[in-house]
This record gives structure tokens, C-alpha cells and sequence, in this order.
């Protein structure tokens, strides 16, 4: 027994056991969240990506900031890590952290409008505001009196070929009341 | 007929170009030069984006090039495990499931260095470990996933992304335009500005269908082959079966999802999974390595127009 513990073989198990265990632990991580938090099989080192549609790109949030002047559509990926961690795992944890994050923030006038053509080929138009690190043509940060968040995964059912949104939740933001969030 | 004794003795023997002959590493200090090296390929071309990595592993390339020994020094893979981990670590929501192996890898490479182990044996132990768990857990994702054995998925792919749709258009001579017009259809139904609006129907076809159940089943029993054989002790002729599957498996595969960081992977540890009796056979996963380069090139657009 003495001899194994001092053998080269002991030696090559204990390593490797190291390996086995930091990767299984990872793996164990990923499929508690898997089924708790509704993490993405695509991520969190599980080995699921190719597996399913249900990748953190077709989970999206629709950010709308309100001035007492008009409506801006936020551009949601000035949002960075919040808002990526959410698409990864949409938990009303990590919804409610992108809205208090998204209100936290200074929003800037980018000076552009997005349009886009509705199904009845009448346009829609909103302007667009985005934080200082982005391109604004502003420094006058906007009067934000309210915020919407609302997010929803877009899933193709293939047999038809219909496409459906699965809402995940919703989140207000107003100067009375904070953060307000509903699943 | 294949003969597999010819292939055999062909794979065994000595080879005549002393480089072949060192790329083949038959020696110990051969052998963990070519695995060192394709690691550090992996780390600087598809390592880890992020600047708390991409620094200090600049720093690290310089001093290699000036002490290439360092590549063989325990502590050199143990910092750029540690700065690996912090990018990951960091940067969760973005990594692909490679760069977790990779990170694994490495870590590998660090333990290896520790003077009281046979290094390559280590090291080969560790690849057949981690590529073992790479496809067996790919299997179980696959197995628990709702909509990847009916071929939902891989006709999902097949339809709305641009890698994939160039094989379907190729495959079921279906018109690029109809792929075109399906991308254009799912990006409008993830536009905030359209949350409101009925979502439209893509388009498939019985053919794209097929192509994507062969896909699937392919794809999943290749995996569950490979996780089989790797658990399985083997002939020397079942060896070179064995290496011959995960070449099958890496040669179709890569040429669609130019996951080109997660290939050359995957080629590493064929490579030391590769018995030195046959080490003649690491050669040729050395040349799937540059065959993955060549399929960074996006060839599949040039047969078939993908808009």
C-alpha cells in the first residue's frame, strides 16, 4: 500500500482525478441551471450546442425608454454583460438586474430612427437612444421618466413551419415605484 | 479491398524524412513539441477573446519566442490556464463549449509537466478522458433535448442559418432564394419593433427534411461510436478503425460549422491518442490541421450562391 502511494501510477491518478473532478463539477453547474434557471443547453460547458433551437440568440428583449417628449427605442445591446446573461439564463433574477441596470444608466439621442415595414406594409418609426459609450450625436442625456422591458424567445415549430414567441417576462422601471418585474 | 496489414506495417515503420519522422513523435520530447505546439496554435488563433487573456498571453508568446523551452515548463502553462480561466470566467455567456475543453486542456498540459509522471501517458490519458466526455455528453444533450432526434432541429438549422443552407440548397436543390427569404422572415420575427405582429411560416421541403434526419442520425450515432470505442480495449487494427471514425467524424463536420478552434481540439487528442505503433497515423491528423484552415475559406457559397 505504502509502495502504491509513493508510486509514479498514484501520482498520474491523483492528477487526473483533479481534471475529472473540475470538469465534472462545471458539468453538474450547467445542468442544475439547465433545469432551474433555464440556462441555455448551448452554454455553461454542458456540451449541448447543435442540440436544440433554444439558443441564447433567439431569447430577445425589447427595451422602450419614455421622455415626457416621445418614446425611444433603447439600443439593448449597449447593455452588455446584464443583458447577455439574461439570454444565456432568463431567470426574473437576472431580469429584474438588466432593468435596474438598464435604469441605472445615462441614455443619449443616437440622432437616429429606426424603421421598420409592418406585416400590412404600413412603417413604423422609432428613435433610437443608446449609452456614451456608444455613437450618439448627443450629450444631453435623455429625461427618462419610464422603461419597459419585455422579453420573449422566438422558436420555430418546424412540423408547420410557424414561427412562435414564448413570452419569459416583463419588466417597468418608473422614478415612484423602481423595478416592478412579471413573469 | 482495403489491406489493413499493408496499412499496418505502412503506419509501424520508420519513417525516411527526419521532420516526418519528429511530427510523427515516436520520442517523448517529439511528441509533447507537436502537442505543445498545436496548443499554442489553438490559443493564438482561436483562443480566448477577451483582454484579461489576450494580454498577458502576448506577453507569454514573446517570451516563448525567445525561450522556446518555455513551451516544456510546467509553471508557463499554469499562468496561461489561470488567465484561460479568467477570460471564461468572465465571459460565460459567450463561450462555446470548446473553450471550457480548451481551458481543460491546458490545465492538462500544466499537470503534465510534473517531473514524477510518464508525460505522455498522462497526457494521453487526458485526451481520451476529455474526448470521451466531449462526445458522450454531446450524446446526453442530444438524447435530452425536445426537438433534436425528430431532425427539428437540424431542419430548423438547415432553413434559417447561412453555414447550413448552402449544403441544403446544394443537397435538395432547393432555390438559395427560398433560404433567403426564411433568414429574412426569422430575423424579422426577433425584431423588437415587430413584437406585435403575427409571425410568418418558413418555408421547407420534404427533401430538406430527409437531409436533416440523415443529419441528425448520422451526427448522433458517429458520437455515440466514438465515446464506445474510446471506453473499449482495442486491437492494434481497431485502433486504426477507431482513428479512422473520429477522422470521418471531423472531415464533414468542420467543412459545415467551421468551428475551427474545437476541431483542431479534437485533432490534438486523436493525435496523442494515437498508439506509437501506428504513429505514422498522427500524421494525418496533422494534415486534417491544415485542412481546417482551408475551411475557414467559406467554399460551400462557392458552389451554391447563398445570398
Amino acid at each position: 500500500m505504502k509502495q502504491f502511494f509513493s508510486s509514479r501510477k498514484y501520482a498520474e491518478a491523483r492528477l487526473f482525478l483533479l481534471l475529472m473532478a473540475g470538469s465534472l463539477a462545471i458539468l453538474f453547474n450547467h445542468f442544475y441551471h439547465v433545469t432551474y434557471s433555464d440556462l441555455s443547453q448551448w452554454k455553461g460547458g454542458g456540451m449541448g450546442m447543435f442540440s436544440t433551437q433554444d439558443a441564447p440568440g433567439t431569447r430577445v428583449v425589447s427595451i422602450m425608454l419614455e421622455t415626457p417628449e416621445q418614446q425611444f427605442l433603447a439600443n439593448s445591446q449597449a447593455l452588455g454583460r446584464p443583458l447577455a446573461h439574461f439570454n444565456a439564463m432568463p431567470t426574473i433574477e437576472n431580469l429584474l438586474s438588466l432593468c435596474h441596470y438598464a435604469a441605472n444608466k445615462v441614455w443619449l439621442p443616437s440622432g437616429t430612427v429606426r424603421t421598420v415595414t409592418l406585416n400590412d406594409q404600413t412603417l413604423r418609426s422609432y428613435a433610437v437612444a443608446g449609452l456614451s459609450g456608444d455613437k450618439t450625436s448627443s450629450h444631453q442625456p435623455l429625461a427618462v421618466t419610464g422603461l419597459q422591458l419585455v422579453a420573449w424567445k422566438t422558436l420555430l415549430d418546424v412540423p408547420t413551419g410557424a414561427l412562435t414567441r414564448t413570452p419569459l417576462g416583463s419588466a417597468y422601471w418608473n422614478n415612484a415605484e423602481g423595478c416592478r418585474v412579471k413573469h | 479491398m482495403l489491406n489493413t496489414d499493408a496499412i499496418n506495417r505502412r503506419l509501424s515503420t520508420t519513417l525516411t524524412s527526419p521532420l516526418l519522422e519528429k511530427l510523427c513523435g515516436r520520442e517523448q520530447q517529439d511528441f509533447l513539441a507537436v502537442v505543445g505546439a498545436l496548443t499554442l496554435g489553438i490559443l493564438i488563433f482561436h483562443g480566448f477573446p477577451h483582454v484579461y487573456f489576450a494580454i498577458p498571453f502576448q506577453l507569454l508568446v514573446i517570451s516563448y519566442l525567445v525561450w522556446p523551452a518555455l513551451l516544456r515548463q510546467g509553471p508557463f502553462w499554469f499562468v496561461v490556464f489561470l488567465f484561460s480561466s479568467a477570460a471564461l470566467w468572465l465571459n460565460w455567456t459567450h463561450a462555446d463549449n470548446h473553450k471550457y475543453l480548451l481551458c481543460y486542456w491546458v490545465f492538462s498540459l500544466f499537470l503534465a509537466f510534473d517531473n514524477t509522471i510518464d508525460r505522455p501517458a498522462f497526457l494521453r490519458r487526458c485526451a481520451r478522458y476529455l474526448l470521451f466526455f466531449t462526445m458522450m455528453m454531446a450524446v446526453v444533450q442530444k438524447t435530452l433535448s425536445p426537438d433534436y432526434l425528430s431532425g427539428d432541429f437540424f431542419e430548423f438549422i438547415l432553413m434559417t442559418d447561412s453555414r447550413f443552407s448552402a449544403l441544403g440548397s446544394l443537397v435538395t436543390g432547393m432555390d438559395g432564394d427560398i433560404f433567403s427569404e426564411n433568414r429574412q422572415l426569422y430575423v424579422r420575427a426577433l425584431d423588437p419593433l415587430l413584437a406585435d405582429q403575427p409571425t410568418a411560416t418558413l418555408h421547407s421541403s420534404e427533401a430538406l427534411h430527409r437531409l436533416a434526419l440523415v443529419i441528425t442520425w448520422v451526427n448522433y450515432v458517429d458520437q455515440i461510436a466514438i465515446a464506445v470505442m474510446l471506453l473499449l480495449p482495442l486491437s492494434r487494427r481497431g485502433e486504426i478503425f477507431k482513428h479512422l471514425l473520429l477522422m470521418a467524424f471531423i472531415i464533414p463536420v468542420y467543412a459545415v460549422a467551421p468551428v475551427i478552434g474545437f476541431g483542431w481540439l479534437i485533432i490534438i487528442w486523436g493525435y496523442c491518442l494515437v498508439p506509437n505503433e501506428v504513429a505514422g497515423l498522427r500524421l494525418g491528423y496533422l494534415g486534417l490541421f491544415l485542412l481546417l484552415c482551408i475551411y475557414e475559406f467559406p467554399w460551400l457559397s462557392l458552389l451554391v450562391y447563398s445570398p
